[in-house]
């Protein structure tokens, strides 16, 4: 039983020549699993016990003697003592023989293709994920499984919700060798795909698959250029000897920026040249890299650049404005109950409170998932940012900051006194539920600036206005006290007047500007909200006008991404305005998609030329 | 019949119409609804004519409510228009209500080609394209059974071309 869990899993090229080897998951799975049900058992069989007990010392408390008739009568049949005994241990070992039986078939295997996972001892299943269309794999620890050191891993595949594979338990050691040599072999194989993806000119496109393409930012790096390596040394950052990386596939050698890249795939491209213990060197990477957010971000240990303390994020919970609601409609509930007690209702007392339950339960429950937030720790890796968050379960992810497709901040009313905001984000995966999109669960003014611009490219913006004025400007409308704020506000397009009739508060805050690269809404007046859409990352645009809004000359266009918390949309412009707009996003988006292609191309067939467009 | 009812956009590019059939399809659609409800409306009018004479009004409103729709119908099926541009596909709708949306040829990820039974009646077919985006709602219905097959085709070939930055 325990040859099972084998340890040090084969390199993918090793996996091929032997393709039919199995792993077994951790013995304790299946116990694991059925958990819930022994606990079930457990609880009932308490709760009987525990019937029997209460009425013994009832019986005793009022003087009374015990009813020891059943007792008794168990006594005069020793027999079915026996009888019972001896079918909790049937049930056992028949329970334990199952779960080994069940342990036999759970299995995984990898090849060079594909992830395989079989499970089922009457219905078999077999589960499998190709690695070229595996998007992320996340490690995951609920509690049970944490307390015995056992983890899953979460295989999120391009394709329904339902085609996650969710391998389980293996020791968490065990699971994060895995899930390195996996995410190794991922991105092999997502490179080879996309450099033949490439030489093919796109022939998979079109075929309702985003990976090849998400791959060919990837093989940028493999089919590397020198020419950005020149820039690199100057710059400081120095790479250790680059030709002796250069021979292992899959690791980037030097590595060709390009400005539409957001600023964290760029720094993760350069981290993949520097060595091991990169903090300090990471760290002005980083800094170099934000300079036009002037902002300056301390690396701690193992890249961890973002730590957000458990008080804040209960805290900040507590300030949600559902939360304060059900607060309200609670106390509100026992008020009633004490009035009516005081009255002298009695009866009235209790129906109440267990009225109020529901309430508190789901205040409780808004209140936990908040609480899986907590310790929310983000690291810089060479795969993107590395998240992991949770007070009593710990969950790992990384996001690939190449696949995001916009970025949003927003403040809830009543974080406005701290000064927190929150970020998300929307990818290009399916399944995206939007309380798992976060980019920062709260965050001060530089923490929220600083996971922006990681997240998105340079804003590529005019000389005299720096990229945090113009978030600043788009975070607090004109109360931003930034010195570019006059210029930076400048850049905004706000509503007209006659849109006053239709958003008679938000109308002078709403607002859109745009740079080279991006697309920045600010909205939101009670709960501040700015969003960031890069216009390489644009699917398609809505223009719409109703009656309404024809009448008072208005028009919205809406800019479509991907499912997410994000549904960017231009709302109430100028009727000429936004048809303008309409038109020329067209045509701009266009001309950032070109750039990038080419961009790609370039890379990949003419090494020497760089695409750094860097303003500073 | 050749005014063209919808709004400007797109720097005056020409819009291709749909199949005028697709007018006539949709009142066919709406009406399988109306017409028994007017009948029904009618006998019983009829049927209560002594007691309840204000009846009637019930299969007036049915008839003039079918009359109104059906000229909308017909008016709002002439206002499609779509254009096959360079770099993207413009759909634009609406009388009333002004919309247009532009799918670049590079987001497409596939295209549809429906053709439920009444559309098979008249030989029509809708087309509909699907980005990464679920919020993409191009469609275009009411097109010949051919031009709807050379739209797709030539959608498909289009967007070959890189889906850059997903």
């Amino acid at each position: 039983m325990s040859d099972a869990s084998s340890p040090g899993i084969p390199n993918p090229g090793t996996e091929a020549a032997a393709p039919e080897v199995w792993h077994r998951v951790h013995p304790l799975t299946p116990i694991l699993e059925s958990l819930a049900v022994l606990v079930g058992i457990f609880i009932a069989a308490a709760y009987g016990l525990q019937n029997f007990f209460q009425s013994a010392v009832e019986d005793l408390a009022s003087g009374r003697s015990v009813n020891l008739t059943f007792a008794e009568w168990l006594g005069a049949h020793p027999l079915v003592i026996l009888a019972v005994v001896g079918g909790i241990i049937l049930i056992l070992v028949l329970t334990a023989f199952f779960s080994w039986l069940a342990w036999r078939v759970m299995g995984y295997r990898v090849d060079a293709e594909a992830i395989y996972y079989r499970r089922g001892l009457l219905s078999k299943k077999l589960r499998k994920a190709r690695l070229d269309r595996v998007q992320s794999i996340d490690l995951q620890q609920k509690l049970l499984p944490r307390m015995l050191g056992m983890a899953e891993l979460v295989f999120d595949v391009a394709g329904g919700t339902d085609s996650n594979i969710s391998l389980k338990y293996l020791s968490k050691k065990r699971a994060e060798e895995l899930r390195d040599e996996l995410l190794a072999a991922v991105k092999a194989k997502k490179n080879a795909s996309a450099t033949s993806a490439t030489a093919e000119s796109g022939a998979e496109a079109g075929h309702g698959s985003a990976e090849p393409h998400s791959g060919t930012g990837t093989a940028t790096g493999a089919n590397a250029s020198a020419g950005d390596t020149a820039r690199f040394g100057a710059g400081g950052h120095g790479s250790p000897d680059p030709g002796a990386d250069g021979e292992q596939p899959g690791i980037d050698r030097s590595v060709p920026e390009r400005s539409a890249d957001s600023i964290g795939v760029r720094l993760s491209k350069r981290l993949g040249v520097l060595a091991d213990d990169v903090s300090h060197e990471a760290e002005r990477s980083l800094n170099d890299l934000l300079a036009p957010y002037n902002l300056s971000a301390d690396v701690g240990e193992e890249g961890e650049i973002i730590r957000v303390p458990a008080h804040r994020v209960i805290v900040s919970s507590l300030l949600n404005t559902g939360t304060l609601i059900s607060v309200g409609v609670i106390i509100v509930l026992v008020a009633i109950a004490v009035v009516f007690l005081l009255v002298g209702i009695e009866e009235a007392f209790l129906p109440i409170l267990i009225g109020g339950l529901p309430g508190i339960f789901a205040a409780f429950a808004g209140f936990k998932k908040n609480l899986d937030n907590a310790n929310f720790v983000v690291r810089i890796s060479e795969d993107g940012l590395a998240v992991s968050h949770g007070l009593f379960s710990t969950s790992r992810k990384v996001i690939p900051l190449d696949r995001l497709q916009a970025v949003c901040l927003h403040q809830p009313l009543l974080w406005r006194w701290a000064g927190w905001w929150r970020a998300e984000y929307n990818i290009a995966s399916d399944g995206g539920k939007s309380d798992e999109n976060l980019l920062l669960p709260v965050g001060d003014i530089d923490q929220a600036l600083l996971m922006v611009g990681l997240a998105l490219p340079d804003p590529q913006l005019p000389e005299g206005i720096s990229a945090d004025g113009l978030v600043r400007s788009a975070m607090y409308d004109r109360k931003s006290t930034h010195p570019d704020a006059a210029s930076a506000e400048a850049l905004f397009h706000a509503q007209p007047r006659s849109s006053r009739i239709l958003d008679p508060l938000v109308w002078r805050r709403r607002a859109y500007a745009l740079t080279e690269s991006l697309l920045v809404l600010r909205l939101g007046v009670l709960d501040r909200r700015v969003d960031f859409v890069p216009h390489v990352r644009v699917q398609s645009l809505r223009y719409y006008q109703g009656p309404l809004m024809r009448a008072l000359k208005l028009g919205s266009v809406a800019v479509h991404s991907t499912a997410g918390p994000i549904t960017p949309l231009v709302k109430h412009q100028d009727a000429e305005d936004a048809k303008r707009f309409f038109t020329e996003h067209a045509e701009r988006t266009r001309i950032a998609r070109q750039r990038f292609d080419a961009a790609a191309k370039s890379a990949h067939t003419a090494p020497i030329e760089t695409h750094e467009e860097d303003n500073g | 019949m050749n005014r063209d009812l919808s709004f400007s956009i797109g720097a005056d590019v020409p819009f291709n119409r749909v199949s005028p059939k697709y007018g006539l399809k949709e009142v066919l659609a709406s009406l399988t609804l109306l017409v028994p409800l007017l009948i029904a409306g009618l006998v019983f009018a009829i049927i209560f004519n002594s007691e309840v004479p204000w009846l009637h009004l019930t299969w007036i409103a049915v008839l003039v409510y079918g009359i109104i729709s059906t000229i909308i119908i017909l008016r709002q099926a002439r206002a499609i228009g779509y254009a096959e541009r360079e770099d993207d596909l413009l759909v634009r709708r609406g009388i009333m209500f002004h919309r247009a949306t532009v799918v670049p040829y590079g987001r497409l990820q596939f295209v549809d080609v429906d053709a439920g039974p009444i559309d098979r009646m008249f030989g029509l077919a809708t087309v509909k394209l699907h980005t990464a985006s679920a919020a993409t709602d191009a469609t275009i219905p009411g097109l010949p059974r051919a031009e709807a097959d050379r739209l797709r085709d030539s959608l498909a070939g289009l967007g070959q071309a890189n889906l850059a930055g997903l």
